[in-house]
């Protein structure tokens, strides 16, 4: 027996290595993926400070970028177009998703299975046989391309989305509360808005910020039915690439992701005071 | 007695489709969860629908409450049919068993809805609301969310929030299912005092035959769906009339009387019969035979003590068991029988029931 023992040891202190070894392998990969993700944007908000024109050269810091973005007028105006299309469309799907998912969950019909199949074909088909589609569907109709065909668009592209997250939302819905709503003396209309709306309030902001987002960036369905004065900011920084890119780009590059950032730790931290009152509720 | 009847159910039934194997289900593919119910239930009474889990007790009450609709027969409350009419213009209200509080209202707010929404003046329902809240020791906690509250205080605000509308009926579904022991206790003598005071009847379902004991003026015991027997306490107690009701309500002794020289009455088949008896109506035999007393010989198959009472475990002759309880009064426990012991027992005629269901 105690002649067993080395060969013992060093067999579990060789399979302790391999162990660690394996241990260590999911948190470099995290880090790799999280890296691949977070450098390019690093480097973008680095060189929208560079004072040369060329993106390999350094020469020191400036702020003429950011003065730039403000000062262009065009710019500006596609900012504010993407931002009055990703309001709508954000909020049609959001508004259109709700219902929708309430439908699938809570209401027995025929062709329920067929319908909430259907509902999430868009994520899998192609986003340009969509734009061609619509586009096809807008001039047959003999529809004028402008904000209306650029917002049915991306209703029609963020839809699946915002509806799969209200789908996940309202079967975690507990229908007693309906139920006791109705039991109450509330009609339908009056059990939607005061229980079942409210309860529901925190996905519909995740579902409207997600088709928002969505919207805001699209660019295929857009360069299908954008018409004239409604190019949003993907379209028209697609078309400078043809007249040549300045650092301006880096700095608004670097403006939008403050700008998500800040919208997205509101977003958590909400839903962090909301899931802390949860558990308190559950204990 | 010709009492007003609040409630009455005639001829109920409610099954369920079923995508469930077929053997599991009826034959038809259906789940009858109740199954040719006739209720009347009194004014202003305290009625229990009692029965093990499954046995079509929640699905009763939902059919009263309007969230189920049966699929036969016909539901009226104080003579009114309710067919078609929808769950938010039931004179009714529902405590339920998991509360279901609304999550992001105040529970004032969760108390007042039932108002709010029926359009009552504001100074009215600031008045009933703190009404409610009083009747339910609740006034300190108006502005807390439900969260913020034990599963004794939410139940309370359930009961609240149901009672403030001044229901002609109350649904209880298992009220204080997710209460510990104690707490279920006071809750009870609570809830039968604030039935007491108000009036209003209730209609109260349970799988806790003592607290069906306790609390009711009446019950319905329930088993698979069908109503097997209704009565008083005292009746669903002393005088069961099934083998299912006699089992599940209290301690009972069976025995098959085709095994006994036992006098049945005309038309009962000694092979169907079975004889019951509680344990507290068996004793041992001093003296002789008597003809209003049923003798039988047994051996002490063990004791258990259990503070008050002394159970006694004893085989019959006839290869069937008996418990015995009795009072275990100063100075017996020198008497104490042992295992293997042989002795007479005897049971009052009128302490047995003759059950064939
Ligand atoms: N929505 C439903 N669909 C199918 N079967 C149901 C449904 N509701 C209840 N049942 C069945 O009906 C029977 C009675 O249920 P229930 O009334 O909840 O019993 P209890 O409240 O006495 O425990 C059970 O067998 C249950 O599985
Ligand atoms: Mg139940």
């Amino acid at each position: 027996m105690r002649a067993d023992a080395p060969a013992l040891l060093t067999e579990t202190a060789s399979s302790m290595w391999t162990t660690r070894l394996a241990r260590l392998v999911p948190p470099v990969f995290t880090f790799a993926a999280l890296a691949f993700l977070f450098i390019p944007i690093f480097v973008l908000i680095a060189y929208s400070f560079n004072a040369s024109r060329s993106t390999v050269v350094w020469q020191g810091l400036t702020l003429d970028w950011y003065a730039a973005v403000f000062d262009d007028r065009r710019l500006r105006q596609a900012v504010m177009n993407s931002a009055f299309v990703a309001l709508f469309a954000g909020a049609f799907s959001a508004a259109i998703g709700t219902l929708t998912a309430l439908a699938i969950v809570r209401r027995q019909f025929p062709g329920k299975e067929m319908l909430s199949t259907a509902l999430l074909a868009p994520i899998v088909l192609p986003e340009i046989v969509i734009a061609v589609a619509l586009l096809v569907f807008m001039v047959a109709m003999k529809a004028p391309l402008g904000f209306t065909s650029m917002i049915i668009g991306h209703v029609l592209v963020t839809l699946p989305f915002a509806t799969l997250i209200m789908r996940t939302a309202a079967v975690a819905l507990d229908p007693r509360l309906e139920e006791a709503a109705a039991d109450l003396g509330a009609n339908e209309w009056q059990t939607f808005l005061r229980v079942t709306l409210p309860a529901l309030a925190p996905a519909i902001l995740s579902a409207f910020l997600m088709a928002a987002t969505l919207s805001f960036d699209n660019f295929v369905m857009s360069t299908f039915v954008t018409g004239v004065g409604s190019t949003t900011l993907p379209i028209y920084i697609y078309a400078q690439l043809k007249t040549g890119l300045t650092p301006q780009i880096n700095a608004l590059g670097t403006l939008l992701v403050i700008a998500n950032m800040t919208v997205l730790i509101a977003v958590i931290g909400y839903q962090f005071r909301l899931r802390a009152r949860r558990q308190r509720l559950s204990q | 007695m010709t009492s007003e009847v609040a409630v009455a159910l005639k001829d109920v039934e409610k099954s369920f489709e079923t995508r469930a194997r077929k053997e599991a289900a009826g034959d038809e593919g259906k789940i009858f969860a109740v199954r040719d119910v006739n209720l009347d239930i009194r004014r202003g009474e305290f009625f229990t629908l009692l029965g093990p889990s499954g046995c079509g007790k929640t699905t009763t009450l939902r059919m009263i409450a309007g969230f189920e609709q049966p699929t036969l027969g016909q539901i009226f409350i104080q003579g009114q049919p309710l067919a078609g009419v929808p769950a938010h213009l039931r004179p009714v209200n529902t405590v339920f068993q998991s509360y279901a509080l609304f999550p992001q209202m105040s529970v004032f707010d969760n108390v007042a809805f039932g108002l709010k929404v029926k359009g009552v003046a504001r100074d009215e329902i600031r008045r009933r609301a703190g009404e409610a809240l009083e009747l339910v020791r609740m006034s300190e906690m108006g502005g807390r969310r439900p969260s913020e509250l034990s599963g004794g205080q939410q139940q309370r605000v359930g009961i609240a929030r149901a009672l403030v509308n001044r229901p002609a009926v109350l649904l209880l579904d298992e009220p204080f299912g997710a209460l510990d022991l104690k707490l279920r206790k006071e809750m009870q003598l609570e809830i039968k005092n604030m039935q007491r005071q108000l009036g209003i009847t209730f209609i109260f379902v349970t799988h806790d035959q003592e607290e069906a004991l306790t609390m009711s003026d009446r019950i319905a015991v329930m088993n698979r769906g069908r109503v097997l027997q209704v009565g008083s306490p005292v009746d669903i107690y002393e005088r069961p009339s099934t083998r299912f009701g006699a089992d599940f309500i209290g301690e009972m002794n069976f025995i098959e009387a085709g095994r006994l020289a036992f006098p049945l009455p005309a038309g009962v088949s000694a092979d169907k019969a079975v004889l019951a008896f509680r344990p507290e109506a068996v004793k041992f035999h001093e003296g002789e035979e008597h003809a209003d007393r049923l003798g039988l010989d047994a051996v002490v198959a063990d004791t258990i003590y259990i503070g008050t009472d002394l159970r006694y475990i004893l085989n019959l002759a006839e290869g069937q068991r008996v418990v015995l309880r009795s009072q275990n009064s100063a100075g017996a426990g020198r008497d104490v029988l042992q295992p293997g012991a042989r002795v007479r027992l005897s049971v009052h005629k009128s302490d047995i029931r003759i059950l064939t269901e």
